[in-house]
């Protein structure tokens, strides 16, 4: 058996692939588009600006009928400083309407490929944002 | 007569004791090879020094038309269309090379493959072509954090 093992760990690292690629899938904004909220819950829109100096994180609330189509909304927004403080402010939000799974992403145009890789992983992992919409920076 | 049947004895002894993690240990390892790996054919970048981004996502890929945005250069289904640095500094959202070539394959899903080092900026713009090009299911190829 042993023996056997011996054999087949080396044949295996010889014929298999160690670089594993996985795809992320991308939903982006519309260029020219309009806003229409297909979510009916209580947070019409979440969105996260990353500026130079940290981020900013926008929620439009419903002030009235939830479930309007679009609702009368009032924006609340925060200001963070790092993206663990963002996680934590996102986690809350969820806590206000856990059926809202869309966020919107706009990186600027400093921010690295790994990095915003690294911001869609945690949101549609950690925080089961399913939908990650990717706006193009300012 | 005495020595060799003492030998033998000890040896049973000890064989019996390492096998059993020893396959233990080996079985363990053929599984994270199995897991690690991928069945896929090794990727092929168009530039040897593009490296591309770590993520903890789990759908493997299923390669169709690919773009590449690597340390030099623009590639289009590995044939290089562009200079990275022009459309890096360019004012345009519209990379016209990627937009023709993107529309003489008229796909509808395309895979983007960049250099962990490329700003946002960049591939925002290509993404953004890719678009009006026509193509609606966009996925961005990387590498799983689960690799060996």
């Amino acid at each position: 058996m042993a023996s056997l093992m011996m054999i087949l760990l080396p044949t295996l690292l010889m014929v298999t692939n160690p670089q594993k690629i996985v795809t992320v899938p991308l939903s982006l904004s519309q260029a020219s588009g309009t806003f229409t909220p297909t979510h009916t819950g209580i947070v019409e829109r979440i969105s996260i600006i990353a500026t130079s100096t940290g981020f900013l994180v926008e929620m439009n609330v419903r002030k009235s009928d939830v479930l309007a189509a679009s609702g009368n909304t009032e924006l609340k927004s925060w200001t963070m400083t790092n993206w663990d403080s963002v996680l934590a402010r996102l986690g809350e939000i969820q806590k206000i309407d856990p059926e809202q799974h869309k966020i919107y992403v706009r990186p600027t145009s400093e921010h690295n490929a790994q990095t915003v890789i690294g911001w869609l992983d945690s949101l549609q992992l950690n925080l089961t944002f399913e939908n990650v919409v990717l706006e193009h920076p300012e | 007569m005495n020595l060799f049947s003492h030998r033998t004895q000890r040896t049973n002894g000890l064989g019996v004791a390492t096998l059993a993690p020893m396959v233990d240990i080996f079985t363990i390892l053929v599984i994270a090879v199995l897991k690690a790996s991928s069945p896929q054919a090794p990727v092929v970048l168009p530039e040897g020094s593009m490296e591309l981004p770590l993520s903890n996502q789990e759908n493997i890929s299923v390669e169709h038309l690919v773009v590449d945005i690597a340390k030099e250069g623009i590639y289009v289904d590995g044939f290089r269309v562009t200079a990275r640095e022009y459309w890096e500094q360019s004012e345009d959202i519209l990379i016209s090379e990627v937009y023709s070539s993107l529309q003489q394959h008229a796909k509808k899903d395309v895979k983007i493959r960049v250099d962990k080092d490329v700003p946002w900026s960049l591939i925002s713009k290509t993404l953004h072509t890719a678009q009006q090009a026509g193509y609606e299911d966009i996925e961005m190829l990387v590498i799983s954090s689960s690799s060996l």
